[in-house]
């Protein structure tokens, strides 16, 4: 036998000696999870990004979502500038602008570090000469350091700062209720997630608060402003347009890189910035602009989506009414959808790629999808999906 | 909702099923996958493929122990998922792997060897004190990392340490007396 069959045995012991692990542990895990879960990877590779904002957005938006300088996209209505500022020890942060469908919204968020703050520049290629100096693989010190480039660039300099933890809700909670049980952060986020039940009845959200978590996908440290500036993108299965909003900012971290190139296995150290979580409202004062589709398979209507300028909801609320389609099929039946990635084809013959965000939250048969660039939803002509067709609604 | 009853939807093919799993137990899931993989994406991911598999086995599959059965499941995704995976993150798995002086997690090998493996582990922990056997069942069923346990138990890290190095020597002994090279 191989000794890792070992780890497989284990994982099949008898049921009944199965215990629970300490119920606070997995409390903890969960709301941690919950507000990473639903981080998005959005797959930016290969935009090149001009140094230049768009007339109207501000600059994150024109990066993130490839919007020319001379823009004429009629997606404005979907956009609402918010400028809500707090300073907090120092640190300034500020709500800029928002960008939002029915269910999906981007936030984009500065935060301006104050003077005795030192952000370290690292040079990539002096790291890559350590960590060969100490004998460290380049390809995993690279893999593990990537999360502290300026997304979606080739810059050759690491700012090693980010926003491990936010979460926005669309609800408004005070922050005096907030923090009336403490400043713990888990405390802090349960009061959120307990707002928002009694807000929305509980109809479609679950234990863990999925549908509210958030995270950032993309951030931009700028050495000159020692501004971080981040984009946040968050879910929600209730309707966003005109929701009051709370923004809690939990970790920022700047972290010690240098466990990354001395020892592979050693744990990269940081240090949270944010002494106390830092909460933010904000109205999501914006019309959402949508498009209707369903999602047809061998001319079995077996799904709907809505589309918008920068996103995608797919559902499959209904089982089919073929049998066959059912478990066991269903797994491919429904990987096969989710996993694809969505092409908008626009009247100028250009492609927009839409890429899942996650695997399904909520019910397993949703789906989000963003988009790689912002577009007109009067521009569409043609949507694809795999070998689904995929047909206007009327 | 009982598990008894989450099962019976389940049967019904009824969708609440999953939002039910979902509720009681997300979060369980989702500890077990974040142990594993080191990645809250990816553990999120593998928590959505277990409310998936769910719907899947049952029926015709008809799990007693619920809670259980959910929570193999997501072990067996996410260790699959470990051993896919092409840049494989720092976890409490992997210093588990390291303490077991498992280099690589491959595959089961033989199916019902493996299955007699499992009886013999199982065999084994009931011979130990209930303290010594949460104690491993944290570290090696739940991949819990130390200080957590630590936290848990009130055992000092080091002590901790010396406990699980016991108790894996003792198992080491168990399993060459029923036969298993491992």
């Amino acid at each position: 036998m191989k000794k890792s069959d070992l780890i497989w045995a284990i994982c099949d012991i008898d049921e009944d000696l199965i215990t629970d692990a300490p119920k606070k542990l997995h409390r903890t895990r969960s709301l941690r999870a919950v507000l990473i879960a639903a981080a998005v990877v959005l797959l930016l590779c290969g935009t090149a990004f001009a140094a230049f904002s768009a007339v109207g957005w501000d600059q994150i938006f024109s990066k993130a979502l490839s919007i020319p300088e001379d823009s004429t996209l009629s997606v404005e209505e979907s956009r609402s500038d918010i400028y809500v500022t707090t300073t907090e020890n120092g640190y300034t942060y500020t709500v800029k602008q928002v960008l939002g469908s029915d269910h999906d919204i981007l936030v984009a968020l500065d935060i301006a570090l104050p003077q005795e703050v030192s952000v370290p520049a690292i040079s990539m290629s002096e790291l890559r000469a350590e960590a060969e100096e100490n004998g460290c693989d380049w390809s995993e010190v690279a893999y593990r350091v990537r999360g502290y480039q300026n997304t979606g660039t080739n810059e050759t300099t690491l700012y090693p700062i980010r926003l491990s933890e936010a979460a926005i809700w669309p609800v408004y909670v005070d922050k005096e209720t907030l923090f009336q049980n403490g400043s713990d952060g888990s405390d802090v986020h349960r009061t959120l997630y307990n707002a928002a039940l009694d807000a929305f009845g509980g109809d479609r959200m679950s234990g863990e608060g999925t549908y509210f978590g958030s995270g950032s996908y993309y951030h931009s440290y700028d050495p000159e402003t020692r501004t971080l500036s981040v984009l946040l993108a968050v879910h929600s299965d209730n309707e966003l347009p005109g929701s009051d909003c709370t923004l809690v900012l939990q970790a920022l971290e700047l972290v010690d890189l240098e466990a990354a190139y001395t020892k592979p296995d050693a744990e990269i150290v940081s240090e949270n910035l944010i002494q106390e979580p830092v909460v933010l409202h904000f109205s999501a004062d914006y019309t959402a602009q949508s498009l209707s589709y369903t999602i047809y398979q061998e001319d079995q209507e077996i799904g709907t989506m809505t589309l918008s300028p920068f996103s995608a909801f797919l559902s499959f609320p209904q089982e089919p009414d073929d049998p066959e389609r059912l478990a066991p099929n269903r797994t491919d039946y429904l990987k096969g959808t989710t996993y694809e990635t969505i092409t908008v084809t626009l009247t100028d013959g250009s492609d927009v790629a839409i890429k899942q965000r996650s695997s399904a939250i909520g019910t397993t048969q949703d789906a989000y999808y963003y988009a790689e660039r912002l577009f007109s939803l009067e521009d569409v002509t043609e949507v694809k999906l795999g070998d689904y067709t995929i047909l206007p609604q009327n | 909702m009982e598990d008894k009853n989450i099962v019976t939807l389940y049967e019904q093919r009824s969708e609440k099923a999953i939002a039910e799993t979902r509720e009681k137990y997300g979060s369980y899931c989702s500890s077990i996958a974040y142990s594993i993989l080191g990645s809250f994406e990816e553990a999120e991911e593998c928590v959505s493929d277990t409310y998936l598999a769910l719907w899947n086995a049952i029926p015709p599959a008809k799990p007693e122990n619920f809670k259980a059965y959910c929570g193999k499941i997501i072990h067996n995704l996410a260790l699959n998922r470990y051993r896919a995976s092409k840049a494989q993150k720092r976890s409490s798995f992997t210093e588990v792997l390291e303490e077991l002086e498992i280099p690589v997690l491959e595959g089961p090998e033989d199916a019902l060897r493996c299955k007699e493996l499992s009886a013999a582990i199982s065999a084994f922990l009931r011979t130990l004190p209930p303290q010594k056997r949460r104690l491993f069942l944290l570290r090696y069923w739940h991949y819990l990392p130390i200080s957590d346990i630590s936290q848990e138990t009130g055992l000092r890290p080091d002590k901790l340490s010396v406990e699980l190095y016991r108790i894996r020597n003792k198992l080491k002994h168990y399993l060459e007396q029923e036969g298993f090279d491992l």
